[in-house]
Protein backbone atom coordinates (compact mmCIF):
# COMPACT_ATOMS: atom_id res chain seq x y z
CA UNK A 1 0.00 0.00 0.00
CA UNK A 2 1.32 3.00 -1.03
CA UNK A 3 0.67 6.63 1.25
CA UNK A 4 0.56 9.45 -0.55
CA UNK A 5 3.28 11.82 -0.11
CA UNK A 6 4.79 15.14 -0.57
CA UNK A 7 7.33 14.82 -3.10
CA UNK A 8 9.20 17.72 -1.18
CA UNK A 9 9.33 14.69 1.82
CA UNK A 10 10.54 11.97 -0.25
CA UNK A 11 13.01 13.97 -2.09
CA UNK A 12 14.43 15.11 1.45
CA UNK A 13 14.92 12.00 2.66
CA UNK A 14 16.46 10.80 -0.62
CA UNK A 15 15.76 7.41 -1.62
CA UNK A 16 14.76 5.57 2.14
CA UNK A 17 13.81 1.96 1.55
CA UNK A 18 10.00 1.00 3.06
CA UNK A 19 10.26 -1.08 5.99
CA UNK A 20 10.77 -4.23 6.01
CA UNK A 21 8.40 -6.66 7.20
CA UNK A 22 9.89 -9.46 9.37
CA UNK A 23 6.74 -11.80 10.57
CA UNK A 24 3.21 -11.90 11.10
CA UNK A 25 1.96 -13.03 14.66
CA UNK A 26 -1.88 -14.57 15.67
CA UNK A 27 -3.31 -15.17 18.21
CA UNK A 28 -7.02 -15.80 19.34
CA UNK A 29 -8.31 -13.70 21.73
CA UNK A 30 -11.06 -13.87 24.31
CA UNK A 31 -11.34 -11.79 27.59
CA UNK A 32 -10.53 -13.96 30.28
CA UNK A 33 -6.60 -14.16 28.90
CA UNK A 34 -6.61 -9.99 29.81
CA UNK A 35 -7.62 -11.76 32.83
CA UNK A 36 -5.38 -14.32 33.61
CA UNK A 37 -2.19 -12.21 32.69
CA UNK A 38 -3.32 -9.57 34.86
CA UNK A 39 -3.24 -12.32 38.16
CA UNK A 40 -0.62 -14.24 36.86
CA UNK A 41 -2.27 -17.75 36.19
CA UNK A 42 0.04 -18.26 33.12
CA UNK A 43 1.39 -21.63 35.28
CA UNK A 44 -2.32 -22.56 36.39
CA UNK A 45 -3.26 -25.58 34.77
CA UNK A 46 -5.86 -24.22 32.76
CA UNK A 47 -3.96 -21.65 31.51
CA UNK A 48 -0.20 -23.56 30.94
CA UNK A 49 -1.28 -25.09 27.77
CA UNK A 50 -2.57 -21.80 26.35
CA UNK A 51 0.58 -19.38 27.45
CA UNK A 52 3.54 -21.77 27.07
CA UNK A 53 2.56 -21.46 23.34
CA UNK A 54 3.95 -17.93 23.35
CA UNK A 55 7.81 -18.99 24.46
CA UNK A 56 8.73 -19.12 21.01
CA UNK A 57 7.05 -16.02 20.03
CA UNK A 58 8.89 -14.28 22.99
CA UNK A 59 12.51 -15.71 22.25
CA UNK A 60 11.31 -14.37 18.07
CA UNK A 61 10.76 -10.55 19.28
CA UNK A 62 13.82 -10.64 21.92
CA UNK A 63 16.06 -11.78 18.93
CA UNK A 64 14.72 -9.75 16.30
CA UNK A 65 13.59 -6.77 17.97
CA UNK A 66 11.15 -4.86 15.95
CA UNK A 67 11.38 -1.56 15.88
CA UNK A 68 7.36 -1.30 14.69
CA UNK A 69 4.50 -3.38 15.55
CA UNK A 70 1.30 -2.67 13.47
CA UNK A 71 -1.42 -4.44 16.12
CA UNK A 72 -4.40 -4.71 14.66
CA UNK A 73 -7.70 -5.97 17.20
CA UNK A 74 -11.32 -6.08 17.19
CA UNK A 75 -12.59 -3.58 19.16
CA UNK A 76 -15.40 -5.36 20.72
CA UNK A 77 -17.55 -2.05 21.80
CA UNK A 78 -14.87 -0.56 23.54
CA UNK A 79 -14.30 2.23 21.10
CA UNK A 80 -17.01 1.91 18.37
CA UNK A 81 -20.89 1.60 19.14
CA UNK A 82 -22.99 -0.14 16.63
CA UNK A 83 -24.30 3.08 15.28
CA UNK A 84 -20.69 3.86 13.77
CA UNK A 85 -19.03 0.23 13.24
CA UNK A 86 -16.48 0.44 10.43
CA UNK A 87 -15.56 -3.00 9.28
CA UNK A 88 -12.06 -1.35 9.62
CA UNK A 89 -10.45 1.50 11.23
CA UNK A 90 -6.84 3.02 11.44
CA UNK A 91 -5.51 5.26 14.60
CA UNK A 92 -3.51 7.78 14.09
CA UNK A 93 -3.34 9.28 17.25
CA UNK A 94 -0.04 9.86 19.44
CA UNK A 95 -1.72 7.26 22.39
CA UNK A 96 -4.71 5.84 22.76
CA UNK A 97 -6.16 5.61 26.64
CA UNK A 98 -8.75 2.79 26.46
CA UNK A 99 -11.77 2.84 29.24
CA UNK A 100 -11.47 0.12 31.80
CA UNK A 101 -14.99 -1.93 30.98
CA UNK A 102 -15.37 -2.77 34.89
CA UNK A 103 -13.15 -5.94 34.33
CA UNK A 104 -10.60 -4.98 37.26
CA UNK A 105 -8.04 -5.41 34.77
CA UNK A 106 -5.24 -2.61 34.15
CA UNK A 107 -5.90 -0.55 31.43
CA UNK A 108 -3.58 -0.97 28.08
CA UNK A 109 -0.85 1.42 28.71
CA UNK A 110 0.24 4.37 26.44
CA UNK A 111 2.52 3.88 23.83
CA UNK A 112 3.71 6.54 21.92
CA UNK A 113 4.06 7.02 18.22
CA UNK A 114 7.44 6.75 17.86
CA UNK A 115 7.30 8.16 14.03
CA UNK A 116 3.65 8.65 12.82
CA UNK A 117 3.20 7.88 9.09
CA UNK A 118 1.58 10.65 7.03
CA UNK A 119 -2.16 10.03 5.89
CA UNK A 120 -3.28 6.87 7.02
CA UNK A 121 -1.08 3.42 8.39
CA UNK A 122 0.98 1.83 10.44
CA UNK A 123 1.60 3.42 14.46
CA UNK A 124 4.15 1.97 17.03
CA UNK A 125 2.28 0.31 19.65
CA UNK B 1 -39.78 -9.72 11.11
CA UNK B 2 -36.33 -11.03 11.95
CA UNK B 3 -34.69 -12.98 9.82
CA UNK B 4 -34.97 -16.88 10.73
CA UNK B 5 -31.25 -17.71 10.61
CA UNK B 6 -32.23 -21.59 11.45
CA UNK B 7 -29.06 -22.27 13.78
CA UNK B 8 -30.65 -24.77 16.56
CA UNK B 9 -30.14 -23.04 19.97
CA UNK B 10 -27.99 -20.04 19.08
CA UNK B 11 -30.01 -16.24 18.47
CA UNK B 12 -27.98 -14.71 15.96
CA UNK B 13 -26.90 -10.45 16.67
CA UNK B 14 -28.19 -9.53 12.49
CA UNK B 15 -29.34 -6.01 11.47
CA UNK B 16 -33.01 -6.59 13.07
CA UNK B 17 -31.44 -7.40 16.07
CA UNK B 18 -29.14 -4.60 16.26
CA UNK B 19 -32.88 -2.09 15.62
CA UNK B 20 -34.12 -3.76 18.32
CA UNK B 21 -31.48 -3.67 20.97
CA UNK B 22 -30.21 -0.34 20.33
CA UNK B 23 -30.97 1.29 23.62
CA UNK B 24 -30.32 -2.01 25.89
CA UNK B 25 -26.60 -1.90 23.95
CA UNK B 26 -26.09 1.69 24.14
CA UNK B 27 -26.54 1.82 27.78
CA UNK B 28 -24.24 -1.03 28.29
CA UNK B 29 -22.27 0.63 25.86
CA UNK B 30 -21.73 3.48 28.66
CA UNK B 31 -20.59 1.13 31.24
CA UNK B 32 -17.17 0.98 29.75
CA UNK B 33 -16.68 3.87 32.12
CA UNK B 34 -16.57 3.23 35.90
CA UNK B 35 -18.65 6.83 37.08
CA UNK B 36 -21.79 5.43 34.26
CA UNK B 37 -21.26 1.61 36.14
CA UNK B 38 -21.30 3.71 39.77
CA UNK B 39 -24.32 5.38 38.54
CA UNK B 40 -26.34 2.66 37.61
CA UNK B 41 -25.69 0.72 40.61
CA UNK B 42 -27.31 3.80 42.59
CA UNK B 43 -30.28 4.24 40.55
CA UNK B 44 -30.95 1.08 38.14
CA UNK B 45 -34.75 2.24 37.15
CA UNK B 46 -33.68 5.74 37.01
CA UNK B 47 -30.25 4.71 34.26
CA UNK B 48 -32.65 2.74 32.57
CA UNK B 49 -34.96 5.36 32.13
CA UNK B 50 -32.44 7.67 30.89
CA UNK B 51 -31.55 5.38 28.02
CA UNK B 52 -35.17 4.84 27.24
CA UNK B 53 -34.97 1.01 27.74
CA UNK B 54 -38.13 -0.95 26.45
CA UNK B 55 -40.38 -2.95 28.72
CA UNK B 56 -38.60 -6.02 27.41
CA UNK B 57 -35.44 -5.00 28.28
CA UNK B 58 -35.99 -3.60 31.67
CA UNK B 59 -37.39 -6.89 32.56
CA UNK B 60 -33.85 -8.37 31.22
CA UNK B 61 -31.79 -6.15 33.10
CA UNK B 62 -33.89 -6.51 36.07
CA UNK B 63 -33.74 -10.33 35.37
CA UNK B 64 -29.69 -10.54 35.11
CA UNK B 65 -30.44 -13.39 33.06
CA UNK B 66 -28.58 -13.47 29.64
CA UNK B 67 -30.85 -15.43 27.85
CA UNK B 68 -33.48 -13.08 28.38
CA UNK B 69 -31.49 -10.22 27.68
CA UNK B 70 -30.43 -11.53 24.22
CA UNK B 71 -34.13 -11.91 23.05
CA UNK B 72 -33.93 -8.45 24.10
CA UNK B 73 -31.84 -7.64 21.46
CA UNK B 74 -28.42 -7.85 23.72
CA UNK B 75 -25.31 -8.16 22.02
CA UNK B 76 -22.87 -9.88 23.67
CA UNK B 77 -20.17 -7.02 23.30
CA UNK B 78 -22.25 -4.66 25.54
CA UNK B 79 -23.54 -7.64 27.84
CA UNK B 80 -20.57 -8.20 28.55
CA UNK B 81 -19.59 -4.44 30.13
CA UNK B 82 -23.13 -4.91 32.14
CA UNK B 83 -21.99 -8.69 33.39
CA UNK B 84 -18.60 -6.66 34.78
CA UNK B 85 -20.69 -4.76 37.04
CA UNK B 86 -21.54 -8.05 38.78
CA UNK B 87 -17.68 -8.95 38.92
CA UNK B 88 -19.14 -11.49 36.03
CA UNK B 89 -16.94 -12.55 32.90
CA UNK B 90 -17.55 -13.40 29.56
CA UNK B 91 -16.88 -17.07 30.71
CA UNK B 92 -20.13 -16.58 33.53
CA UNK B 93 -21.87 -15.34 30.54
CA UNK B 94 -20.98 -18.30 28.37
CA UNK B 95 -21.62 -20.77 31.36
CA UNK B 96 -25.15 -19.31 31.82
CA UNK B 97 -26.33 -19.39 27.97
CA UNK B 98 -25.26 -22.95 27.87
CA UNK B 99 -27.00 -24.23 31.61
CA UNK B 100 -23.63 -24.80 32.73
CA UNK B 101 -22.01 -24.12 36.07
CA UNK B 102 -18.84 -22.40 35.32
CA UNK B 103 -16.36 -24.77 36.21
CA UNK B 104 -18.30 -27.63 33.83
CA UNK B 105 -18.09 -24.70 31.00
CA UNK B 106 -14.41 -24.01 31.67
CA UNK B 107 -14.35 -27.98 31.33
CA UNK B 108 -16.42 -28.00 28.24
CA UNK B 109 -13.77 -25.57 27.06
CA UNK B 110 -11.23 -27.21 27.14
CA UNK B 111 -12.74 -30.70 26.38
CA UNK B 112 -12.85 -28.80 23.11
CA UNK B 113 -9.63 -28.55 22.51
Amino acid sequence: MRTSRPISWRRAEGRRGHGKVIGGIATSHVPSIGGAIAKGLQQDPYWKPFFDAFDPIHDFLAREKPDVAVVIYNDHGLSHFLDKMPTFAVGAADEYKNADEGWGIPVVPSFPATRRCRGTSSKAS
Amino acid sequence: MSYNWNIPGTPVFGGDEARKGYALNKMCFSFNDKANRDAFKADEEGYMAKYNLTGEQKDAIRSRNVLQLIAAGGNVYYLAKFAGIFGLSVQDIGAQQTGMSLEDFKAHLVAQG
